[in-house]
């Protein structure tokens, strides 16, 4: 059986079944948690803003008129409220700037990634994508795994194509800067075994 | 080359990001949420979209105009226009030709400075929507 459509819970929804929610906010929990992760860097605090999240997306959907995906819609409300929590709290997120010149070799970090321990290298990938900052990393989830457009990323965050495409770029070369520093040992040795 | 360079780091974020995929929230995490919308009994306001001015305002508006027009048109109406058949027009006209308007002249001097303040207040919008986007960019 294919899984219904979102436009049929929402429906469903409106006409007083509040059970139906229970599958959108499986559908998009983990993206928006993972939003709000990159964001505040905290899982306690991602966790608080995704509840809040599904609530206002639950009190607003009588006002989703379908012009934009579900998905996307809720995605800006994730994206909005973790920025506000951030301006709440006025917690300022470290992330590392690293200079976008180019020091890595993509062949040698890839080897030396590959050799490492599956588990070990999620935790070296998790990190590098933590240091990115809060809006990069955000963008570069939502571009390289949910795989949205330019167009509908521009939806979500509200700035523009150019701006994101900008934005993109640098961070691909930032986050080989970071890993490069990360996996640095590794690189030199690989080499010295060669 | 460098073009083939950028795919080939694309192509390699790419799976990284990919094998990161998402974070998952803690298990009890959409019963929570459930359990919030109960707590906070949203399920009453939560009310689909109602526009301003209703269907049965927007179809009694149409009746009385519709009426209204065929009542003009057909009906026997008899309108009382003795104020604009008097000589209101010319009265308007009188009076208005009585007030003068102080006569203004510029210097060419002034001129060329307006024009030149608003040149340069153009320029200024569009040096200012480039920094802005710039700070996008940046922070």
């Amino acid at each position: 059986m294919t899984p219904k459509e979102d436009h049929y819970y929402i429906e469903e929804i409106l006409q007083g079944n509040t059970r139906a929610y229970e599958v959108l906010v499986d559908r998009y929990k983990s993206m928006v948690f993972t939003m709000a992760i990159r964001i505040t860097k905290n899982r306690e605090d991602a966790e608080e803003i995704a509840q809040d999240t599904f609530l206002k997306v639950f009190k607003a959907l009588g006002s989703f008129k379908g012009e934009s995906k579900f998905s996307t819609w809720v995605y800006k409300i994730a994206y909005y409220g973790s920025l506000d929590y951030l301006k709440k709290k006025k917690r300022v997120v470290e992330s590392d700037a690293f200079d976008v010149s180019e020091v890595y070799n993509l062949s040698s970090m890839e080897s030396v990634l590959e050799d490492i321990d599956r588990k070990e290298r999620l935790v070296i990938l998790k990190n590098a994508i933590q240091k990115l900052s809060e809006k990069d990393s955000t963008i570069v989830t939502l571009y390289y795994f949910e795989e949205l457009s330019i167009k509908e990323i521009a939806m979500v965050t509200g700035l523009t194509p150019e701006v994101l495409k900008v934005r993109l770029f640098r961070s691909r070369k930032q986050l080989a800067n970071i890993l490069h520093h990360t996996l640095e040992p590794e690189i030199v040795e690989s080499y010295e075994r060669e | 080359m460098k073009e083939n360079k950028e795919k080939k780091l694309d192509a390699f974020i790419k799976q990284l990001v990919k094998e990161v995929a998402l974070e998952e929230p803690s298990v009890g995490f959409t019963k929570k949420v459930l359990s919030k919308i109960d707590e906070a009994s949203l399920t009453t306001q939560t009310t689909g979209y109602t526009p301003l001015i209703s269907k049965t305002a927007w179809f009694v508006v149409a009746v009385v105009s519709i009426s209204l027009l065929i009542i003009a048109a057909y009906g026997n109406v008899e309108f009382d226009l003795s104020l604009i058949n008097s000589d209101f027009f010319t009265i308007l006209s009188e009076s208005s030709s009585q007030i003068s308007l102080p006569n203004i002249s510029f210097s060419n001097v002034v001129v060329y400075a307006a024009l030149a303040v608003g040149f340069f207040a153009y320029v200024q919008i569009y040096l200012l929507k480039k920094s802005w986007i710039q700070k996008e960019v940046l922070y």
